[in-house]
């Protein structure tokens, strides 16, 4: 009797364990294991390669892969998660990521705009007056038309949401303030005048957080557990905070036939992982592959979309600390070499640079303006030296002014900055200058109180389509809540207020190259390196293909293979 | 202790002896780092990053171009220390308090052992997370945070020796002749409660070495640059594909160090528990007979 | 008799978990920093010095303790765990999606768990100080010495990157999804285990009435299943029990390392954020399911133990 109790119990607990891991195979939107058949090759036969995919192996995959009819779910790893909530700066991003809602214009691969939710806009004379022609027979995700009234109500909704007023953080407010909206449904135009010149309006149109949904029924439902209404490709079914996403197509689309019935998005935080994921079928596509594996991808038949310049990683320096010493930084930063940091260190997750602004923006001229601060070691000592910033009291440190320096980096370990700062805090002892690196969960604290030498900062620099945003951290107004460095130069500041308001295109890049000089001449921002942000997808998808600002990942354009 | 009366000792435990020394090589390992690792566990070569095992780096190098092996040999240090450290700590404070909870009795029990039945409430490593995560992540914090769960197990074990010998005779004589209660505890709970928590600690050494590196390895212990086991290990993970060797030499140095300990552990549980071992003879015994 | 002893249980559990609340709260309170900022920056704003007193005021931080730990109290008992940081969302609905998860995992890893355990356990202890005795005892030490954590990433590197048998991305959606996980926690696990099934099969085995049975000419398979077998695995209740409830609070560093959708996993992504209310929350939950578990186990193993009901 009592042996008859403790199997039923060891067997209800087997079953049950069965019941459960058997019968979440079948549920919605679930399916990874049925898109990754049994067999995915055991490919047994390359573990002598390290490297993984042996190009003996390289069709495995596709082997794998189901027919371009047959498969019906896209299945995407990324390194990122946030809530679908579009009126919230870097959530918004999402948003537009999963392919939940469009804007009204988008960047192009060269980072130009492009039309989009908006087929053509237009300033007046009063370059205030903005208006935007709307594309037609457009259609939310449930059936309603994209009037303009409805792209009317959903900026009025934004603005609502973020008003500080509402309790709102007023992120919007900083892109652009406007004095009237007004919609005109027969000419299908929305027309906005804003309060003061934005030059960057249709960039500004082009920033995720502005992203068109339905206000109306947006507003009827948890936002945050169910997502916009939008007019983009695909739909939230389901989502687990922090974990993954369950999408479904948006039968109302209006740009063409929605390529998969389903989309499985899984954050995996393991870089490993991901890449694991790519290899054994069970992701078509995963974001963020560390440069070392690249080529292995690349050679077994992978596409590999890679963009650089469009996120810097770099360091704000203090300039009330001893870092506002002009020789200490200028030697600082030629103690940096850059180039092995970003080549072995990071192993080519970034590139080497030391303009704000990548060269590859040729409009900001950033390749010629030469490399005061280039590595030399030697010649960094000697500044040090003629400075009087020598090791005194023989402990093997230099002072500054007969005081001991510690210089902090305060950093985050994402996307490798910790391992960054501890390169550069290295190559700085090398010149006799002490260095240590906190590595913080959040670094905010650290950046408003002022409480660093270096703090990390990971950051897109045009994410408009314009640095105005990303130059104004240097602007001596401000303040220390965005200028972290608390640095000021009147040159600076006069060329940044010129740039604010200046609409000319040419001018502009003309403001924004000074502006770039100055930085470096006065050794401002220590770059880490331009990040490589990449997506890379199995032979079973086609059509990804990842624009400098990384807005748009999951997109109508991603297909299966035929 | 005269070195005959030693050799005595380890004749008649044959197991003791060999993992003690065992134990002590990893001890001598952490107190000569310096003498044994061949390069400095912090000094960087940034070119010289990701070299797989070779004779100059027997363990390869990592992404600051650091010796691996010389980073392992440091690491003992801080794994050695902290481990020992936190459960002396857990044993002292958990063992004296248990011994004044069921000396004491009444409201001081009560209270004491309520507080341990809420620190035993919470499973493994969560509440040292929380606690570990809440102060901010850093070597001691972490330690404080597994500190703070692990006391109770001591606590508990006294107050149930103490339980037992408060009954005695002698201990009644003593209090009946008017002895302090200070020098009860001292004279008689103490020792008498000493050995059994002392097994316990041991036997816990290793458990606490991976505690310690599990907290490490999710970014709630030590900062960087100093070498420690868990840490390594989690940097190393993300070059899983391309330099494996990053991530199984610490693994091999956490697995190792803890082996050695538990081997130990059982080895002095079977020495300082006597009775327990010559039961089960006899019954080997009576089961040969049948 | 039995009803007294649940109700004895009940009220010190009650007990224990005042206890646990206010732990949790103090814990928080006591950390260092300003909640109200932690609130904006887990949610990535920086806020200015007006947004930050509005937020003060709001969340009750100029009150006494006293009066904040009541109001926290008050919440709970209605229901209401409070608001997320980071994910805005109330904390009960976070981890109420992280629930499933957690119990499917812990099931399976249980459930491979005892397939290796019990075989082994049995095995070694009839087999005593056999080559097999040897063996098992030998890999069960190994197991109980290893990192969790390494484990899984040799299990990783090996079974995903290797041979390619296993997806590398774990999920609860499916069998295949879950089983490298749950196997790393159970080899921990099962290590713990086959010692423990070992120790009381030999506990059995010198019993009366097995050298009685012998004496008498019953057959020793009979003997060892019917009898010593049923017996030995009466402890294993009170150790699985204590098992479950530990894994239905989440096995962060194992849920870490495969990226899986569990409790563990969010309370580490609640304390990188400094999400407060939700490290409150997963800590008041993992407590109080922990300790409903153990008393439905042991009052489990009252029904089931004719001993202890007899001693009654």
């Amino acid at each position: 009797m009592k042996l008859k109790k403790i199997f039923a119990l060891l067997l209800v607990v087997c079953m049950t364990a069965a019941l459960l891991a058997g019968c979440g195979g079948n549920s919605a939107g679930s399916d990874t294991a049925n898109t990754t058949p049994a067999d995915t090759a055991p490919a047994s036969s390359d573990t002598g390669a390290d490297t993984a995919p042996a190009s003996s192996d390289a069709s495995a995959p596709a082997d794998t892969a189901p027919a371009a009819s047959g498969k019906t779910q896209l299945n995407v790893v990324s390194d990122m998660f946030s809530q679908p909530n579009i009126h919230d700066l870097s959530p918004s991003w999402f948003v537009v990521r999963l392919g939940l809602a469009e804007t009204l214009v988008r960047f192009g691969e060269d980072s130009s705009y492009q039309p989009w939710l908006a087929t053509s806009w237009e300033v007046a004379d009063d370059n205030l007056t903005w208006t935007f022609h709307l594309q037609e027979g457009v259609k939310f995700s449930n059936g309603a038309d994209m009037t303009a009234t409805k792209v009317k109500e959903s900026i009025e909704y934004l603005y609502e949401d973020q008003d500080p007023a509402n309790g709102g953080v007023g992120d919007a407010l900083t892109f652009m303030t406007y004095t009237s909206i007004t919609a005109d449904d027969a000419a299908n135009t929305v027309t906005i005048v804003t309060t003061e010149p934005v030059p960057d309006m249709p960039g500004v149109m082009a920033y995720p957080l502005f992203a068109i949904i339905d206000a109306e029924a947006t507003r009827g439902r948890d936002m945050l557990l169910e997502g916009p209404i939008g007019t983009g490709p695909y739909v939230v079914t389901s989502y687990t905070d922090g974990h993954d996403y369950q999408l479904a197509k948006n039968p109302y689309y209006w740009d063409g036939e929605v390529p998969f019935e389903t989309v499985n998005y899984v954050k995996v935080a393991e870089e490993s992982s991901r890449y694991n994921a790519l290899l054994d079928g069970s992701a078509d596509i995963a974001t963020h592959i560390q440069a070392s594996n690249l080529p292995a991808l690349e050679s077994a038949g992978y596409a590999v979309s890679n963009v650089s310049g469009a996120r810097d990683g770099y360091f704000h320096v203090n300039f009330e600390g001893p870092m506002g010493n002009d020789a200490l930084r200028k030697a600082v930063f030629m103690a940096i070499d850059d180039e092995t940091v970003c080549d072995i260190t990071t192993g080519g997750s970034y590139t080497a640079g030391y303009t704000p602004l990548a060269p590859i923006f040729t409009q900001w001229g950033g390749a010629d303006i030469p490399d005061v601060t280039a590595y030399n070691p030697e010649e960094a000592m000697k500044i040090l030296d003629e400075a009087g910033i020598k090791d005194t009291d023989g402990d093997g440190w230099r002072e500054l002014d007969g005081q001991n320096i510690l210089l902090t980096y305060v950093t985050v370990t994402g996307r490798q900055m910790a391992d960054i700062a501890q390169a550069h805090a290295t190559l700085i002892q090398a010149i006799g200058v002490n260095c240590e690196v906190k590595v913080v969960d959040s670094q905010g604290e650290y950046m408003t109180n002022g409480t660093f030498d270096m703090v990390n900062s990971n950051e897109m620099i045009v994410p408009t389509g314009d640095p105005v945003n990303f130059l104004s951290h240097w602007y001596s107004e401000s303040g220390t809540g965005y200028n972290y460095a608390r640095y000021s130069n009147p040159d600076f500041d006069k060329a940044f207020e010129a740039l604010k308001t200046e609409m000319d295109v040419s001018k502009r890049n003309e403001y924004v190259k000074q502006l770039q000089q100055i930085m470096v001449d006065d050794s401002v921002l220590l770059l880490g390196g331009y990040y490589n942000f990449n997506i890379c997808s199995a032979p079973s998808v086609t059509g990804v293909v990842q624009p400098p600002c990384d807005f748009y990942w999951i997109t109508k354009d991603i297909k299966p293979a035929a | 202790m005269t070195m005959k009366k030693l050799g005595t000792f380890c004749k008649a435990h044959k197991a003791v002896t060999v993992y003690a020394i065992l134990v002590l090589l990893i001890v001598l390992v952490a107190v000569f780092a310096k003498v044994i690792a061949p390069y400095s566990p912090t000094e960087a070569s940034l070119r010289d990053a990701f070299q797989p095992p070779s004779a100059a780096h027997k363990f390869g190098t990592d992404f600051m171009g650091r010796d691996l092996f010389s980073r392992i040999i440091y690491g003992t240090r801080a794994s050695l220390s902290s481990a020992l450290i936190l459960v002396a700590a857990a044993m002292v404070i958990g063992g004296l308090l248990g011994i004044i909870a069921g000396f004491a009795g009444g409201v001081v029990d009560a209270v004491i052992m309520r507080v341990c039945d809420t620190m035993l409430s919470f499973p493994d490593l969560i509440l040292a997370i929380a606690i570990a995560g809440i102060l901010g992540p850093s070597f001691v914090n972490a330690i404080i945070a597994i500190l703070a769960v692990s006391w109770t197990k001591y606590a508990r074990l006294a107050r149930s020796m103490v339980l037992k010998i408060k009954q005695r005779d002698y201990i009644a004589a003593a209090r009946t002749t008017g002895s302090r209660a200070r020098h009860i505890l001292f004279t008689y709970m103490v020792p008498n409660a000493l050995p059994t928590l002392l097994t316990t600690a041991v036997l816990d050494i290793g458990t606490t070495i991976l505690g310690i590196s599990g907290l490490s390895f999710l970014g709630f212990g030590i900062q960087p640059p100093t070498p420690e086991w868990g840490y390594m290990l989690s940097e190393g993970r993300s070059y899983m594909q391309t330099y494996p060797w990053l991530m199984i030499f610490p693994g091999l140095a956490i697995f190792i160090t803890v082996v050695a300990f538990n081997l130990l552990g059982d080895s002095v549980r079977d020495v300082l528990d006597p009775g327990k071992a010559r039961k089960h003879k006899k019954k080997k015994r009576k089961l040969n007979k049948a | 008799m039995l009803t007294r002893k649940i109700a004895k249980r009940l009220l010190q559990m009650v007990i224990v978990l005042i206890c646990i609340s206010f732990l949790t709260f103090l814990l928080t309170y006591l950390a260092p920093g300003d909640p109200a900022s932690a609130m904006y920056e887990a949610a990535g704003i920086l806020p200015t010095e007006e947004q930050l007193e509005t937020a003060r005021l709001a969340m009750g931080l100029d009150k006494p303790f006293a009066v904040q730990y009541g109001s926290w109290v008050l919440g709970i008992l209605h229901g209401d765990l409070g608001t997320s940081f980071s994910k805005n969302l109330p904390v009960g609905t976070i981890i109420g999606q992280r629930l499933l998860p957690t119990l499917k995992m812990a099931l399976l890893s249980l459930a491979i768990m005892l397939v290796i355990s019990i075989p082994l356990g049995v095995l070694s202890a009839v087999k005593r100080d056999g080559v097999w005795d040897y063996i098992i005892r030998f890999l069960s030490f190994f197991g109980i010495s290893m990192p969790g954590f390494w484990l899984g990433l040799l299990l990783m590197y090996v079974v995903c990157v290797k041979l390619r048998l296993l997806p590398a991305v774990s999920s609860s959606s499916g069998f295949k999804q879950m089983l490298l996980p749950a196997i790393t926690l159970a080899i921990a696990m099962a290590s713990k285990y086959t010692r423990q099934v070992r120790a009381s099969v030999l506990e059995e085995l010198s019993q009366d009435y097995v050298v009685g049975g012998k004496a008498r000419g019953l057959k020793y398979p009979r003997i060892l299943w019917r009898h010593v077998f049923k017996n030995s695995l009466l402890p294993l209740i009170t150790l699985l029990g204590i098992s479950f409830g530990s894994l239905l609070g989440g096995t962060s560093i194992v849920e870490i390392v495969f990226s899986y959708p569990g409790l563990g996993n969010l309370a580490v992504q609640s304390v990188t954020a400094r999400d407060y209310p939700l490290i409150q929350g997963i800590v008041l939950w993992v407590a109080f399911i922990y300790m409903i578990v153990n008393l439905v186990v042991d009052l489990t193993y009252d029904l089931v133990d004719p001993r202890i009901r007899e001693a009654r």
